[in-house]
């Protein structure tokens, strides 16, 4: 079985190093963006299984946008997209949840949760 | 009644005078014509009884004798004399024996007259005397004297007395006339200047200073006019104040009269609401309907308020509600309402709306919850990684290279929330004290900047900072610690967004500015280096809190120090101003005015 593909995306490079770390034993391949430009060139180029969303980054478009935009796209309405975000509120929870994600994560958060529900929708999804 | 009301103090006097004056001169006129006649008719009865007596004992001899020529010669030079009209004398038959005077007398028939009244109708007072001899009658005297020039001197007397009593009446109303407009004349007086003094509200002295009655009246109503011109005064002073106040409060206002109308908004109310009709006299429920017209309809509170308060007679129930209304736009402004309650009949004031501008206390609300909101996500970051990374770092299988690498990165980002910490407290110090966070002192600006740079720990392998100091620069007023931290905040930028093979430059320097039409020279510090530089869309984030130059996390910082960095310069008075072209340089310049 091949293995599942990642995409990171978060402006802060200490983030997606940190999720990179927490997913390198787990034969994952791995792919980041720093902003959602970046990340919808990203997930047409390596067709992720899994996206790891930040919501508040510099540029035009912010996660729940860019989130919008990739449901979107053919082939990638089911997709995992597990937005996580420093945003703490309900309001941003739901916010998030409209947008087409399949969960909302808050930061700081537990590597080892992280990687619970990454393998939990992926098994999901089979 | 009225007449003698409506009739002056003087005319009252002149006819009061006039009066008594007519009554004594009555009573004097009658009494004196009563004696003088009572007088004369005695004196007349007397001269006839002498005439007559006298005559009778004259004539006896002739009438005993028919000597008719010596009585009548006789008679006749006695008719001549004053007063005497007639002397008719009869012999004992009743026929005339001699006569003198008047021929119309001499058929008439004669009855005496015993009171002057009785003579009085014919003017002559007649006489009858008996001549008599021996007892026995032997004929009689009949004479008239004439009364008319008696009554005539009695009208005469008459005459003069009521001339006198004229003229004493005259003299007597002139009198009383220039006494009543002694008396009247400083009560006029007193009367012009309390009219002036409420008619033109300036205080006028009556000038009088005597001791008499109406002296003291005066310097009463002196007293009076003047105290009252003073609190008149007083009041006119407060009522402007209160109008000032009225007028010129950021707060609207609008007076309800009692009796349902506007009695006056203050133009704060028409800036607020943008409406600059005229509201006085207008009915409340105009109001009540401008306002529906204006306000937001999709805020729920605004349109209940409107609905309450829209029937005047609820009002008063309605004392010291708050609500807030909003507009909707292009007014948009959030509005504090309160309703007092006066209800005063004697102001004709029923109550008083107020409406409180809260569009920029929200707005700083807004702002203050936005950077806490903002301040809470930045610390997320560096807390985020410092959870995350520590949880890795406890796996069995991590390296001993990773676990270093781990350690480091941990440490790191605690710093970095240590520091962030630090600078969020430095903000709220600046934004809470302001000026008075500062301990400002004249100093010149080379040493410090010369200090600075000296202690400034350059990162390994790059150039030093390349300084310039021009001579005889002036001081300025500054707070060494704070101006340290700007420099260091500036000059550790310019080490972050360059590289080993980019230099850095540091002037200071004078320049030239005006200030009132004046020449003036400042002190500037420029810092220039040959780094990444900004886009123009970077340039205008710099200043914006928690926006950083580098969103990668790849280098250190906060995103706060540029912002510290001009709210410190601008308690400074300074300015600071950044140019820069993408790739190529950055040159950032400090002004200090003097």
């Amino acid at each position: 079985m091949a293995n599942k593909k990642v995409l990171i995306v978060d402006d802060q490079e200490m983030i997606r190093k940190l999720v990179k770390m927490t997913l390198s034993s787990h034969n994952f391949d791995i792919s980041e963006a720093n902003n959602a430009d970046e990340a919808l060139q990203m997930v047409l180029k390596t067709r992720p299984d899994v996206i790891i969303l930040d919501i508040m980054m510099p540029g035009e478009l912010n996660g729940i946008e860019a989130c919008k935009k990739i449901r979107q796209i053919p082939g990638f309405e089911e997709t995992i997209i597990l937005m996580l975000s420093a945003k703490t509120q309900e309001i941003d929870k739901e916010e998030g949840m409209d947008a087409g994600a399949t969960d909302y994560l808050v930061k700081p958060f537990s590597p080892e949760y992280l990687l619970i529900q990454i393998k939990h929708y992926l098994n999901e999804t089979q | 009644m009225t007449l003698i009301k409506n009739l002056s103090f003087k005319v009252k006097t002149i006819i009061g005078i006039a009066l008594i004056e007519t009554l004594l001169l009555a009573i004097i006129y009658f009494t004196s014509i009563n004696s003088l006649n009572h007088t004369n008719e005695n004196q007349i009865k007397l001269r006839a009884q002498e005439t007559s007596t006298l005559i009778s004992l004259w004539v006896r001899n002739g009438l005993l004798t028919y000597d008719v020529g010596n009585t009548e010669h006789f008679i006749s030079s006695l008719v001549e004399s004053d007063g005497l009209l007639y002397i008719h004398i009869k012999n004992e038959d009743g026929k005339t024996f001699a006569f003198a005077g008047d021929p119309k007398f001499l058929d008439k028939k004669i009855e005496p007259d015993t009171t002057l009244e009785q003579a009085n109708l014919d003017g002559v007072f007649d006489v009858v005397k008996p001549i008599t001899l021996d007892n026995f009658t032997i004929g009689q005297v009949e004479l008239g004297l004439s009364v008319n020039k008696l009554s005539e001197f009695i009208d005469n007397v008459a005459n003069r007395i009521k001339t006198i009593a004229a003229v004493e009446v005259i003299l007597s109303a002139l009198f009383s006339y220039f006494l009543g407009w002694l008396l009247t004349r400083r009560l006029l007086r007193l009367k012009k200047v309390a009219i002036d003094v409420s008619e033109t509200g300036v205080l006028k002295s009556t000038g009088d200073q005597s001791k008499d009655e109406i002296g003291t009246v005066s310097q009463a109503f002196d007293k009076m006019s003047s105290s009252l011109i003073n609190s008149q005064k007083a009041l006119k002073a407060n009522a402007m104040k209160l109008e000032e106040i009225f007028k010129s409060t950021r707060d609207g206002m609008v007076v309800i009269s009692t009796d349902g109308t506007i009695l006056t908004v203050n133009p704060a109310f028409g800036k607020l609401t943008n409406c600059n009709k005229h509201f006085e006299g207008v009915p409340f429920e105009s109001l009540i309907q401008l306002l529906k017209s204006k306000i937001d309809t999709d805020d729920y509170e605004s349109v209940r308020w409107l609905k309450t308060i829209s029937d005047f007679n609820q009002l008063a129930h309605r004392d010291k509600r708050k609500t807030k209304i909003r507009f909707a736009p292009p007014n948009k402004r959030l509005l504090n309402v309160n309703h007092k309650l006066i209800n005063d009949h004697e102001t004709q004031i029923h109550s008083i709306l107020f409406f409180m501008d809260l569009t920029k206390t929200e707005e700083v609300e807004r702002l203050k919850s936005e950077f806490v909101a903002h301040a809470a996500h930045e610390l997320r970051t560096p807390l985020t990684s410092v959870q995350g990374f520590s949880e890795l770092l406890k796996l069995p299988d991590v390296s001993n290279k990773d676990r270093i690498e781990l350690a480091d990165i941990i440490n790191s980002q605690s710093k970095r929330v240590v520091e962030m910490v630090s600078e969020l407290l430095d903000i709220a110090r600046i934004e809470s004290e302001g000026v008075k966070l500062l301990d400002f002192q004249t100093v010149s600006l080379t040493p410090v900047v010369e200090k600075i740079v000296k202690e400034f720990s350059v990162p390994e392998n790059r150039k030093p900072i390349y300084t310039y100091y021009k001579e005889g620069i002036r001081p300025v007023l500054i707070d060494e610690t704070r101006i340290y931290q700007v420099l260091q905040n500036i000059i550790s930028n310019a080490y972050k967004y360059s590289s080993e093979s980019d230099y850095i430059w540091l002037y200071v320097e004078p320049f030239e500015y005006k200030y009132e039409e004046q020449d003036k020279e400042g002190v500037q510090i420029r810092v220039i280096d040959t780094g990444m530089g900004m886009s123009e869309e970077q340039l205008e984030h710099l200043f914006d809190r928690f926006w950083r130059g580098d969103s990668s996390g790849a280098l250190p910082g906060t995103g706060l120090g540029m912002s510290i960095v001009k709210e410190v310069l601008e308690l400074h008075s300074a300015t600071i101003e950044v140019s820069s072209e993408l790739n190529k340089s950055t040159e950032v310049t400090i002004k200090f005015y003097r």
